[in-house]
């Protein structure tokens, strides 16, 4: 039987959900978190498109979430490009992330439409694996359709970052997740992803190491002077004088 | 055995050049009637003009007073003779592709050696064919002629192409000797290129023809016409060697352009600017080189410079990458005055490392081209783009730095890359094991201490032993004592307490 050929031409278009097929012609490479894999239903980041990320604040996790794809995709050639981070990436912590610094582009812009232009031409460079934007707070949703477009033609893995408030805005990234801290582990919901029904939330602990890290408590911190007592108890004294300082470091530099 | 391709309109194309607009470019493309008569002078007097000209009556050697009494909207330029000779030096180089030996006359004339470029083409047709819809492409009017010698092509090229082409033997791919001497006699004795006077005297005693030039003893042209007539003989009928000065490509690319009409606004520029990128481009590529700066330099009337690099450090030639960046480039500046010449330099030229492409695209690969840096500096700078390095250096803001030159690593081979990430995964694992944070504040920011809790933007405790961090005592003492500390809101940040200071600092967040 063969289907008329508009209707095969409209098939074949990536945009068209079909809810009776499960197969997608998308790519994907799995997030390296297995929940997370689990409730997306194409299975991991999509290939060529732009996944959005609101965050509640800079610093959430954002990093650790993406660091296994980012590692998969240091590995063959192509570069990731971070566009107007809102800090420094910090190199030490990146080679232990296992991404190779020679493939790591920083772009810094001045202004917004500077920073979609760039985002631009690395999305549809082709010679970027992966393109991580921060957006300022602003309302563009136009942009990120031309963002999408761009990651479309380079067929890379496009990341924007965005502010949470932006959540109840329509945006045109294929994939939304909202994240947020919460104590001890991050909170993800989907806003919205291809290939299904979105609405799912997860949490995640990103930092496993955080069962390890106890607090410490005040009294042994090192600017800490109880009013009470006047001398310190503890190893590190202070404070100190400059010249008692230098025959402290000298050894310990040694 | 030798071509000559004679280009009699020489000074009006080169004049094409130098106006700005793109019209001309169109009339060269299509018919060759120009609307407008153009004429180009020499020591006042008209030395070739256009189609329409001619057609008003205009003649070669006419005064300028006779030229605008016979066509009074006859615009005439001065010749530029060093434009012409780039002009010139441009065609060679395209010619060049088709053998090393050629010898560039100034009178508009390219002289090619071809006898060893034959086997190559396939014949003499082939070769023809060849130069001929490359010369086209360059929109320049040219008369072909082959010559067993060079004066013999030079002579011919002043007849039609098949002219010279009879005395071409096919069967062995030579030129019948006997046939090109035929054909050279019946050539009138004027087109040689003696003075007039010479000619004159020629003239004189009756002769008219080569072949009747030819029919006196040797001696007697000597002694009548003297040693210029004889020695030419000579070297037509190949009786004396000609050596000639052969045309050397230039290590460095530089061209530049003057405009008769100035240009006034960036769109102007386009034109020129793409006519001088793709002549850098057929240099490169004759070259087998690659360059990582252009050079651009715009003249305005005002006698100011506008000067700056592109950075087109790619591995490719690529006359529109090049176009676009240099676009971008220009963006930047501002016009004050209208702009009366251009310049492109090229310098430290590369070898070109020209890549194995593969026969079958792999889908998924991307590819190792920096194109798209170049595009962000072009436009934003070249401050907006660099790569992180690390340094072996203990305290944390040192121990990274940023580096403008993007490493190209389409040469890392697959096993270097394999090397890296064991060192990288011993450098994880070995010594340094200490968490880094992945956001590293620029400067470290002050935070407070109430003797309870860390204040920034809400409350901040302490969950990790510390790392005492201290260097440079010899220099600006540097003594940190860093921790992990845990912001209300769940977010971990790194801190230290400063020794030297006594005050607490945020430096970076896990992000």
């Amino acid at each position: 039987m063969s289907r008329s050929t508009a209707v095969s031409q409209l098939l074949k278009n990536q945009a068209i959900w079909q809810a009776g097929s499960n197969s997608s012609s998308t790519r994907t490479l799995s997030t390296g978190y297995q929940q997370l894999d689990e409730i997306l239903h194409l299975g991991g980041w999509p290939q060529g498109a732009v996944s959005e990320l609101l965050l509640s604040q800079n610093g959430i996790g954002e990093i650790r979430l993406l660091s296994p794809l980012l590692a998969k995709l240091n590995r063959q050639p192509g570069y990731i490009t971070w566009i107007n981070p809102p800090y420094e990436p910090y190199p030490p912590a990146l080679a232990k992330h296992q991404l190779d610094l020679n493939r790591i582009i920083v772009v810094r812009t001045q202004k917004v439409v500077d920073t979609v232009w760039a985002a631009q031409q690395a999305l549809a460079s082709n010679a970027c694996s992966a393109v991580l934007t921060w957006l300022p707070n602003n309302n563009l949703n136009k942009a990120i359709r031309k963002l999408n477009l761009a990651a479309k033609t380079g067929n890379c893995w496009g990341f924007i970052f965005r502010s949470q408030q932006f959540h109840q805005q329509a945006s045109a990234a294929p994939l939304r997740i909202l994240m947020a801290s919460e104590q001890r582990h991050q909170k993800l919901s989907i806003i919205k992803q291809p290939g299904g029904w979105s609405g799912q939330e997860l949490t995640l602990k990103l930092f496993p190491e955080r069962q390890y890290w106890n607090a410490l408590s005040v009294n042994h911190w090192p600017s800490y002077q109880p009013s009470s007592s006047g001398t310190s108890q503890i190893g590190i004294q202070s404070p100190q004088s400059d010249n008692s300082h230098d025959e402290i470091s000298l050894p310990s530099y040694h | 055995m030798w071509l000559s391709i004679r280009l009699p309109l020489l000074p009006l194309e080169t004049l094409y050049l130098s106006c700005k607009g793109s019209n001309h470019e169109a009339n060269l493309n299509g018919q060759t009637n120009h609307d407008i008569p153009i004429g180009v002078i020499e020591n006042n007097r008209i030395l070739c003009a256009n189609q329409s000209a001619y057609q008003q009556g205009i003649k070669n050697e006419q005064s300028i007073a006779s030229a605008y009494a016979l066509c009074d909207q006859i615009q005439l330029y001065e010749r530029n003779k060093p434009q012409e000779w780039q002009l010139l030096n441009n065609l060679a180089m395209l010619i060049y592709g088709y053998s090393p030996n050629i010898a560039i006359d100034k009178k508009g004339l390219l002289l090619v050696e071809i006898a060893r470029s034959l086997k190559l083409y396939q014949g003499l047709d082939n070769l023809l064919k060849n130069i001929q819809s490359d010369l086209k492409k360059e929109s320049v009017m040219f008369q072909l002629a082959i010559g067993h010698t060079p004066t013999s092509a030079e002579l011919l090229s002043f007849k039609p192409l098949a002219y010279s082409l009879e005395c071409w033997v096919y069967t062995e791919n030579l030129i019948d000797k006997k046939s090109i001497e035929e054909k050279l006699g019946e050539l009138p004795v004027k087109l040689m290129a003696l003075s007039d006077k010479t000619i004159d005297k020629i003239h004189s005693v009756g002769i008219r023809r080569l072949s009747q030039l030819k029919a006196l003893p040797p001696a007697a042209i000597r002694k009548r016409f003297g040693q210029t007539v004889s020695q030419y003989l000579l070297k037509l009928y190949a009786q004396l060697a000609e050596p000639k000065d052969y045309f050397v490509p230039p290590d460095n690319f530089f061209e530049k352009l003057e405009f008769i009409d100035v240009i006034h606004h960036r769109q102007g520029l386009l034109f020129p600017i793409k006519r001088l990128i793709k002549n850098l481009c057929r240099f490169l590529t004759l070259q087998q080189k690659n360059c990582q700066v252009i050079h651009w330099e715009l003249f305005d009337s005002e006698k100011n410079t506008i000067g700056f690099d592109v950075l087109v450090s790619d591995s490719k030639i690529n006359e529109k990458i090049y176009i676009e960046l240099t676009q971008l480039n220009l963006e930047r500046y501002t016009l004050h005055a209208p702009i009366e010449m251009i310049t492109l330099t090229a310098n430290k030229l590369t070898q070109l490392n020209a890549a194995n492409a593969q026969l079958f695209e792999q889908s998924y690969d991307f590819k190792q081209d920096t194109g798209f840096i170049n595009k962000i500096r072009a436009k934003l700078g070249s401050d907006s783009c660099y790569s992180l390095q690390q340094q072996t250096e203990h305290v944390p803001e040192l121990a990274y730095r940023q580096v403008k030159e993007i490493a190209n690593s389409s040469y890392v081979s697959k096993s270097k890359s394999n090397e890296q990430e064991t060192t990288m995964n011993q450098y994880a694992l070995g010594e340094e094991n200490h968490n880094r944070p992945s956001w590293l504040l620029e400067k470290p920011k002050p935070i407070h201490f109430n003797q309870q809790k860390l204040i920034w933007q809400g409350e901040l405790t302490i969950i990790s032993t510390q790392e005492r961090i201290t260097s440079y005592w010899w220099k600006k003492k540097i003594a940190r004592d860093y921790y992990l500390a845990e912001h209300e809101d769940g977010i971990i940040y790194w801190v230290f307490y400063d020794q030297v200071k006594q005050q607490w600092f945020l430096h970076g967040i896990y992000g």
